[in-house]
């Protein structure tokens, strides 16, 4: 099992989610990363494009028994992933 | 950022205030019994409400399961399946307090163990409830969401308490895509906005429409369900959150039984055939005692003007009659069990023992007495701190066990603190209680103190059973303080600007609302000497109005206990009655009519 943390360090919105969608895919499908950190150290916002992106990995992750965990996330953002359960689906640590 | 700093010690400051508003809402619902202020109750727990409404949408998880557990047995509270005893409020206590540590270190508060209190509070919900409500706090009701393959799971327990505001249960759908994205709308602001309207119970996206990321480059839909409770109709949560109607399924089928139940229940709470006789009769008996008073005034009145003293004198006697019926009522109605109350000297003491890390019992046996709670709340900080010199002074490695009792004859109740132990306290060891002698002898209650070898350190205090209590407002005039009747008192004015005062033929008066209230002074009707005031107590005797000036910004709130007038002040027409401060200081109760006529005679 390999692990892999990504940062993106930039919002996570419908601009640059083709663009970071692109780069999760080839993290877990071409390198084979099974568990995967996705660092929001300086991610203030994300939109509901961005909150697609994440599901997608998710279900991308557990097709091959995986795991994502979302880290560093901001206080607003970490409450938006709970108040929308998501917590119910990936683990989400607030930095 | 929506959520930052600030806010979270917004958050902080609102929720410490609110719970220190709730821990005294409490003790005031816990001194009224079974028959409980329901708009009290419902206050407290729509302050708690919020608090855990904060909590869940900063995601502080073990601040929410908490608040979420006080406040259902607040529900409960509110609908009167359980009393706010002392047992109860203790519990509801140890949750607070709880509550302000998590809130205290709100950062690490998820690190915190909270589970002793969920484990008390639970156990209180379950206790109380009827059988065939007790398995709802455990059991779980699936409610799925229609077209779709999601179910929620929620506790039936918060289903009913959520009924049992009187809201409404529906399923919300929204895509995050039509409805917030191509609306230029962040995640945030849709649930932000649809708490203003209503409380989330809980959500879930349909995360297998979304595909995974070899599917789909974007996705064209996110569908997002809410279960969601508010007080509207369908048809206005149509129009406040701007919705199609078949994004908004109301929830009936799923929990009709507990609909049924509830509206059963609030069928049951609409005739409390008991307590409705009992507040009838109340309402009754004082109606019937004040239109005697009224009466016998009335004729009083008519002898006053043409009849002799010996009439005047057996109309006296018929309005004292009254007088005392209506004294006894008051009586009755303020006396409560002293249980109710004492056991915070208990909950003082257990607090103090834990903040000094060292163990005390006390052990309160008060049996049935009953007596009246204004006295009984006064002697509850004096009685704490005689227990806790008393500890100071024990010779023990072992905890110090202290024994509080109280006694009652006709003529007083007599309350007596000892260690269990009488060898524990040194010999002839006295305890410095000046300050409690103070508040006793406030409330007319005698303290001694005495020592023997067989019985050790004995602290007796008795306090008379007839007492006369004056709610009134303490002020300081000319370096006495007064307590102005309550009913007497009108309202207060501090701001006094000097263009405000005027003075025509030694009568002196003060511009407000659009009229002129004549003022009088207890010691000089000079207009410097009113000009040096700090406040107007403005009082109403019969129709006379007329304002009294105080040195004091502030009045205090005050329960005076009248003491014996002395010859001397008894012979004072400015004197009605004196009662001593908790201080030790002593305070005068004006006769508000002596100074109306004072006013009259001036004009």
């Amino acid at each position: 099992m390999s692990k892999k943390v990504i940062s993106p360090g930039q919002d996570i919105v419908a601009s640059m989610v083709p663009e970071f969608k692109k780069r999760l895919q080839e993290i877990i499908v071409e390198e084979g990363i099974t568990e995967l950190d996705i660092d929001l150290t300086g991610v203030e916002m994300v939109d509901s494009v961005g909150l697609g992106a994440f599901i997608a990995t998710h279900n991308s992750l557990s097709q091959k028994n995986g795991k994502l965990t979302v880290i560093n996330a901001s206080a607003d953002i970490y409450s938006l992933f709970k108040t929308m359960r998501l917590d119910q689906h990936f683990e989400i640590q607030q930095g | 950022m929506i959520i930052d700093r600030e806010t979270i010690d917004l958050y902080i400051d609102e929720t410490n205030q609110s719970l220190a508003d709730i821990e005294k809402n409490l003790l005031i619902l816990e001194d009224m019994g079974p028959n409980i202020d329901k708009s009290l109750a419902n206050l407290i727990y729509n302050a708690m409400h919020v608090i855990r409404n904060g909590a869940s949408l900063l995601s502080l998880s073990k601040i929410k399961d908490l608040s979420q557990k006080i406040e259902n047995v607040l529900g409960l509270i509110c609908t009167s399946r359980l009393t706010p005893n002392p047992e109860v409020v203790n519990i509801l206590f140890q949750g607070i307090d709880r509550l302000y540590q998590l809130i205290e270190k709100i950062h690490s508060h998820e690190d915190m163990d909270i589970d002793e209190q969920l484990v008390l509070l639970t156990g209180l919900t379950s206790a109380v409830l009827p059988d065939d409500i007790k398995q709802s706090v455990t059991a779980v009701r699936d409610i799925p969401v229609p077209d779709a393959e999601h179910v929620f799971h929620i506790s039936e327990f918060n289903l009913i308490q959520v009924l049992e505001q009187g809201k409404n249960i529906y399923v919300l759908t929204f895509d995050l895509i039509k409805d917030v994205q191509e609306k230029n709308k962040t995640p945030l602001n849709l649930v932000q906005f649809i708490q203003q309207h209503g409380e989330m119970i809980d959500s879930v996206f349909d995360i297998k429409s979304i595909g995974t990321l070899e599917e789909n480059e974007t996705s064209s839909a996110m569908p997002y369900f809410v279960l969601f409770a508010s007080t509207l109709s369908y048809e206005d949560l149509i129009l406040v959150l701007d919705v199609q109607s078949d994004q908004i399924k109301p929830v009936n089928s799923a929990i009709s039984d507990l609909i049924l139940t509830n509206n059963k229940t609030h069928q049951k709470d609409l005739g409390p055939v008991i307590s409705v006789r009992y507040e009838d009769t109340e309402n009754k008996s004082c109606k019937n005692l004040l239109n005697a008073l009224s009466c016998e005034l009335d004729f009083a009145m008519n002898y006053f003007s043409c009849h002799s003293d010996k009439v005047l004198s057996m109309s006296m006697a018929r309005m004292q009659s009254v007088l005392k019926s209506l004294k006894d009522l008051q009586y009755q109605k303020n006396r409560i069990q002293a249980n109710k109350l004492l056991w915070k000297v208990g909950k003082n003491i257990r607090d103090h023992a834990y903040q000094n890390n060292s163990l005390a019992k006390l052990d309160i046996q008060c049996g049935q007495i009953m007596m009246d709670h204004r006295i009984l709340s006064r002697l509850i900080d004096p009685l704490t701190q005689i227990v806790i010199k008393m500890i100071r002074c024990a010779q023990t490695d072992i905890p110090a066990q202290i024994c509080l009792k109280m006694t009652q004859n006709d003529n007083f109740i007599q309350v007596t603190i000892t260690p269990a132990n009488p060898q524990i306290i040194a010999e002839e060891t006295y305890l410095d209680c000046s300050v409690e002698e103070n508040k006793f002898k406030a409330v007319s209650a005698e303290f001694t103190q005495t020592f023997d070898i067989s019985t050790g350190l004995v602290i007796t205090i008795r306090i008379p059973n007839n007492v006369i209590i004056l709610p009134g407002f303490g002020v300081a005039i000319d370096d006495h303080y007064y307590v102005i009747p309550k009913f007497n008192v009108t309202y207060c004015l501090t701001n006094l600007p000097k263009k405000m005062w005027h003075e025509n033929n030694s009568n002196i008066s003060f511009y407000h609302n659009e009229q002129h209230i004549p003022v009088v002074g207890i010691s000089s009707t000079d207009l410097s000497y009113f000009q040096t005031k700090k406040s107007l107590i403005v009082c109403n005797v019969g129709n006379q109005q007329f304002a009294l000036a105080s040195d004091s910004t502030e009045p205090f709130e005050l329960d005076a206990v009248c003491q014996p007038l002395s010859k001397q002040l008894k012979s004072n027409p400015l004197i009605a009655a004196n009662c001593l401060l908790d201080s030790g200081q002593i305070a005068f109760v004006p006769e508000m009519g002596f100074l109306a006529n004072k006013y009259l005679s001036i004009c």
